[in-house]
């Protein structure tokens, strides 16, 4: 049972953070609410006083955007997951890899509700929205009191603010996931996301750290009913190569 | 605060707290098809459409109203299910038209989010192709149907909208030509049909059938009853009820697994403004009870009290609270002060039984518990023959041993139950239970109540499964209605529905038997070890029955059960559809193909060789009662060979021959296979289940049926109107029905063990007898005079007579009743039986094994089943559709998983894994069907079979895949990836 005492909903994000800086109550930030909610619902999200609705900032536009004189596709932060497979360029990128990573976030009226922001802020370790964001190399607009910062998704450590825009390539050839798990859609125990463009790939993983890393990275799995950790780390190669050869062919 | 919401078109001004969701906004306006199926959103039951941009009308969403606050929904346009068409019944969307078409409903309590994603995608997509459709399901989860009725209902709205013209709804009925050769469905082809997302529900249901009955409402595919209140979201479950003054309460749960309560203190809770009452074990008498919702008296241990000085598990009850608001309850449940002494725990119960072991039921006053120092909440022993003898003079010996785990109901609504003190100072508990007789009786003792001073009612049910074949938070509620004088409303979360309800008894099974030279079982010895979790419940009588179905399927001369049912401090199994049958026929349908491939068998020709046949005793029936002696069985019917014969096409089963299909050149990691399981299970339990209905003719020549019988969203209410609309030769529509009502409608025992139809049926049918008795006789007597009565019948709404005179209802209703002979014609009749005729199945499962991750993804499930003849062939093919999904579950992905301390790891939706729209296999359920003459028109039980056999179907379809035995639940990929030999 959510027990709140305050709901605010800023309409700039300078107002957004003087909320969020408050010190004499805990507020925290509202996106979408798929997993805020349910944490205050189920009382696991222990000493929230408030949350600021994140909802009224003019953070949802998909654009395109010229970064550090650079052209890029801009997912706003409150762009909602079925926002950006609705989105022609969004849905176009590397043979459609985002559409399909959504559906492996949840079915539709999650992704009517989950952001963009939401994934980055969360950063699930079975999210293959975020481990495809990092597949493309994703870079990460925050904002603080003390201004915008970009970052690449791969380096964001603890956020100073808040996320703002997500920021991807706007032309990549392919993408594919391999993956596996209990039913055929639910969410990922390890999968493997590989994108392709030229003669250049790039893989990221789901289930093998606390958070999605990319290939390389080092790894430490978690050790759990869906996956031991010696399980998750012998499929990692199984679910690369299958990936990999996907976006090969 | 206030926030505007646009619902339905009508503009609502409505003040919200903070954390208010949007969902008990809705709810609070009087939205009651916005349902709580759970708190972190993956039920779906709460989803709603909602757009900021109402006029554009391709912007709604489906979003959840439970994981949205109402304050974020501020300004925003919403439709429910109440704004799909208007109150009334003849003006249905197209949608909801088709989803009471084609029987798409089964409980109904996620069939309004059901209608508005597929809203949604209709009104995005008038022409989706069946994957589309499933994906847009996918987010609403569906535990009755197995999706495969929805689906084909969206397809059949999308052509109706698009203005096509439709075919009829119908199930096809083929006849059985004479001389017991059995037409198979399909095209005339191999039956084979080929697979993935897009063609599934072009596998429709194949009834076949032998020796039509000459029937006019019975076996005709009729909507279900309540099928029109159910797709108009209207207000009839539980919790759609508002009561003045009526306060919210909740359970504070144990966080240890095993402990004593040495000190609580509520008083902070207490002086919490809107707290009413605070309720412990020293507020509450101590009455010692069995929590099963079974006959009287109830099986043994009585091990239980309301509240007690000692936990047994994470998520036992401690104490409850009644508050004004669901915030102040949740405040104060966390504001009780509870100091525990930390007992040492045990979580397996081979370990519990060993000395030394943590007593879990120490206290003095238990009643009846087998050997409480060791544990031992029971100890069955059935002995038929010389099993040692025949094994010892066997041909041939296997032995083999199989573990099955521990998975839950989940019904997609919560247990919920409202209670209050009526005008005549009578307490009236409203509840969502398959047992509201039970429930009176049980609950009356543990208020201090005698059973006369309550009244139980049983609104429509969101599912049961077993899980409220229980008196479970009944008591809770009442005394919280006693402590207050309020109305009080208690509902479990999902958390607890999990924690703190019933679920499936894990066992360890050891099968070991004998053949002669030829084959034939000689004997068979069946071992059981039991976990009955903290409390014994259904402990006695769902291991009975695992050694009822595991020892008599196949004909034994000889045979022997022994089960230990052990307590340990788990969250407590109780019944769940199937009741042990399932974790019998998993360790059986492998022992008996093991034991064939030992003998150099065919699995089958050795199975068929030794199952039950027509003629054939059940002589464990005797010995094995449910809670105390049964009573003997002979099969009368059985069309477990013709089931094989159109399982085996429908699934094309020569594909097990076929390398090319087994091995996939263009995945060469994947291995497919196809394997069976044999079923038979009971219907109803001989001697002791009764059911009673009174059926009463009104002015216009319509019927009141009432019955005890509890739809819990099977459709038995359809069922059971339909034998009384045959009987009497009129149309369905004149039979109003009414379940159950302690004050109003006669005793049944309830919703368990496959007894409904066969039953209740069996006392509607006597009852509509008696009836028709009394409607001839008045009509001979005054309306048709000068012909015997004897020779009058009922047809089309009137009494017949051979000389051609017909006289209506209508008329001897009016004439009865108000002109001569003056009297109510009105029967009451109630039917037990000592025969429990068991249905058969054959069960296929089809699988595609991933050799190098493990990952098993069944692909195919067939089911054809003798359920005798179907009363309703669309009921009863739902009933297996949706019960080999749920099935599926048990063999895939369901399991109740925890840690060291006992806690449960996924006690939540999504993490425990039930399927969705978009992910079952392709699924068809074939009625073959038989008469059994002891059964209304010929029927037999259904609802239950179709969990008993998936199991092992899927465990031997890995084994034809990749050769591997596995012989633990579930299959998941990493079991059989280190099974693989990794």
């Amino acid at each position: 049972m959510a027990i709140l005492k305050e709901y605010h909903k800023p309409t700039s994000v300078p107002e957004a953070l003087a909320l969020l800086a408050r010190t004499d109550v805990n507020l925290v930030p509202l996106a979408g609410g798929t997993r805020l909610v349910g944490a205050l619902e189920t009382r696991t999200a222990p000493g929230v006083d408030g949350v600021v609705d994140l909802g009224g900032l003019p953070l949802r536009a998909i654009q395109t955007a010229i970064v550090d004189g650079a052209p890029c596709l801009s997912l706003g932060a409150l762009a909602t997951l079925t926002d950006v497979c609705e989105h022609e360029g969004a849905a176009a990128l590397a043979g459609g890899l985002l559409v399909q990573a959504a559906q492996g976030e949840g079915p539709v009226n999650l992704r009517n509700q989950a952001t963009v922001g939401g994934v980055v802020v969360a950063a699930e370790q079975d999210s293959e929205v975020y481990a495809a964001l990092l597949a493309l190399g994703a870079r990460v607009v925050t904002t603080s009191a003390a201004g915008e910062m970009v970052t690449p998704l791969a380096d964001l450590g603890a956020i100073d603010g808040l996320v703002t825009a997500v920021l991807l390539p706007e032309a990549v050839e392919a993408g594919a996931i391999a993956r596996i798990s209990r039913t055929p859609a639910d969410r990922p125990i390890v999968a493997a996301v590989a994108v392709r463009h030229g003669t250049s790939t790039r893989v990221a993983l789901c289930g093998v750290a606390a958070r999605p890393v990319l290939d390389g990275a080092p790894l430490d799995p978690p050790d759990d009913y869906k996956g031991s950790t010696a399980y998750r780390r012998s499929m990692v190669a199984v679910l690369r190569q299958r990936a990999l050869a996907e976006v090969a062919a | 605060m206030q926030i505007q919401l646009l619902v339905n078109g009508t503009d609502h001004a409505i003040e919200v707290h903070p954390g208010e969701l949007l969902r008990t906004a809705l709810r609070r306006l009087r939205y009651f098809s916005v349902k709580h199926g759970d708190e972190t959103g993956e039920s779906g039951a709460d989803a709603v459409l909602l757009t900021r941009t109402p006029d554009d009308p391709h912007s709604y969403r489906l979003v959840n109203s439970g994981v949205m606050l109402a304050a974020q929904a501020d300004g925003a346009a919403i439709v429910t299910a109440e704004g799909l068409s208007s109150p009334r019944d003849h003006d249905l969307h197209p949608l909801q038209e088709q989803f009471v078409t084609c029987g798409a409903i089964q409980c109904g309590f996620c069939t309004p989010a059901q209608l508005l994603a597929a809203k949604q995608l209709l009104d995005e997509n008038p022409n989706p192709t069946e994957g589309e459709v499933r994906t847009a399901l996918a987010g609403v989860l569906c535990r009755c149907t197995g999706y495969l009725k929805p689906v084909e209902a969206v397809l059949r709205a999308a052509a109706q909208l698009r203005g096509e013209e439709l075919p009829p709804y119908a199930v096809d009925i083929i006849d059985a030509p004479e001389g017991w050769e059995w037409p198979t469905g399909g095209d005339g082809g191999d039956g084979i049909e080929p697979g993935g997302t897009d063609v599934q529900t072009r596998t429709q249901t194949v009834p076949v059938k032998l020796a039509p009955p000459e029937t006019a409402v019975v076996n005709k595919p009729e909507p279900k009853v309540d099928a029109l209140k159910l797709v108009k979201g209207r207000a009839v479950f539980a919790d759609d009820l508002e009561m003045p003054g009526m306060l919210h309460g909740g359970l504070l749960t144990s966080p240890h697994a095993h402990a004593r309560i040495v000190r609580i203190d509520k008083s902070k809770a207490l002086a919490l403004p809107g707290v009413h009452a605070v309720l412990t074990h020293e507020d509450v008498e101590r009455v010692l009870y069995a929590s099963g919702g079974q006959s009287y008296p109830n099986p043994p241990p009585y091990d239980q009290v309301s509240l007690d000085n000692k936990v047994r598990h994470v998520g036992d009850r401690v104490a409850v609270v009644a508050a004004e608001t669901p915030e102040i309850l949740q405040h104060a449940l966390e504001l009780i002060e509870v100091e525990y002494e930390i007992l040492p725990a045990v979580f397996d119960p081979v370990d519990a039984m060993q000395p030394g072991a943590p007593i879990i039921h120490d206290e003095p006053d238990a009643v009846k518990i087998h050997d409480a120092a060791r544990n031992m909440a029971q100890y069955l022993h059935v002995n038929l023959g010389d099993v040692d003898a025949a094994l010892a003079g066997a041909a041939h010996v296997y032995e083999s041993e199989y573990r099955v785990h521990q998975v839950q109901q989940a019904a997609i609504e919560p247990h919920i139950v409202l209670s209050w003190w009526d005008e005549d100072d009578r307490l009236v508990i409203r509840t969502s239970t398959q047992v509201p007789f039970h429930v009176r009786r049980m609950v009356a003792p543990l208020l201090g109540l005698p059973p006369r001073k309550i009244r139980v009612v049983k609104p429509r049910i969101g599912g049961g499964f077993g899980g409220k074949q229980e008196m479970l938070i009944e008591d809770l509620c009442a005394h919280l209605t006693i402590a207050t004088g309020r109305p009080v409303r208690f509902e479990y979360t999902r958390a607890q529905e999990f924690t703190s309800s019933r679920s499936r008894h894990p066992q360890v099974l050891r099968y070991r038997s004998g053949v002669d030279a030829n084959g034939k079982l000689v004997g068979m010895d069946l071992t059981v070890v039991a976990d009955t979790g903290a409390y014994g419940t259904h402990g006695l009588t769902v291991q009975m029955v695992t050694g009822f179905r595991g020892l008599s399927t196949y004909w034994l001369p000889n045979a022997r059960f022994n089960c230990d049912v052990v307590y340990t401090n788990k969250p407590t199994p109780g019944a769940f559809r199937g009741y042990g049958a399932p974790q019998a026929l998993f360790g059986l349908e492998q022992h008996m193909e093991e034991f064939a491939e030992q003998l150099g068998m065919d699995p089958l020709d050795f199975k068929r060789l030794n199952w039950v046949k027509v003629g054939q005793d059940l002589p464990l029936a005797k010995a094995m009662g449910e809670g105390r002696e049964g009573f003997a069985q002979t099969v009368r019917s059985n069309g477990l060979d013709e089931c094989v014969a159109a399982g085996k096409q429908a699934v094309g089963w020569d594909r097990r021959f076929d390398p090319a299909w087994k091995a996939d050149p263009a995945r060469p990691h994947i291995r497919r296979g196809i394997g069976l399981a044999i079923c038979m299970h009971g219907t109803g339990i001989a001697g002791l289940d009764m059911g009673a209905a009174s059926i009463k003719l009104n002015d216009d020549g319509s019927f009141n049926l009432l019955v005890g019988a509890t739809d819990l969203g099977t459709g038995s209410d359809t069922v059971l109107a339909q034998i009384a609309a045959e009987t009497l030769g009129v149309p369905l529509e004149q039979i109003i029905i009414y379940s159950s009502d302690t004050d109003f409608t006669p005793f049944d025992t309830g919703a368990y063990a496959s007894s409904t139809t066969y039953i209740s049926g069996g006392a509607v049918l006597k009852a509509a007898e008696e009836v028709r008795e009394q409607i001839v006789r008045h009509a001979a007597n005054h309306l048709l005079t000068g012909m015997d009565a004897d020779r009058l019948w009922l047809e089309d709404g009137a009494v017949v007579a051979p000389d051609g005179r017909r006289v209506s209802l209508e008329t001897v209703a009016l004439h009865s009743l108000h002109q001569a002979d003056q009297h109510q014609i009105m029967a009451t009749a109630s039917h037990m039986s000592y025969i429990s005729p068991p249905p058969f199945a054959a069960q296929f499962a089809a699988v595609e094994v991933d050799t190098q991750t493990g990952q098993v993804t069944c692909t195919d499930l067939v089911m054809a089943v003798d359920c005798g003849i179907a009363i309703n062939p669309v009921t009863a093919t739902g009933q297996v559709e949706g019960g080999m999904v749920q099935a599926l579950g048990y063999a895939l992905c369901e399991e109740m998983v925890y840690d060291d301390a006992g806690r449960l790891l996924n006690p939540r939706l999504g993490d425990y894994r039930i399927y969705a729209a978009d992910e079952v296999p392709a699924i068809k359920a074939i009625l073959v069907q038989t008469y059994e003459p002891s059964g209304p028109y010929g029927a037999k039980a259904v609802a239950e079979i179709p969990m008993d056999g998936v199991a092992p179907a899927v465990a031997n379809a890995i084994r034809d895949a990749t050769g591997l035995r596995l012989r633990q639940l579930p299959f998941t990929p990493e079991r059989v990836w280190s099974a693989l030999g990794n």
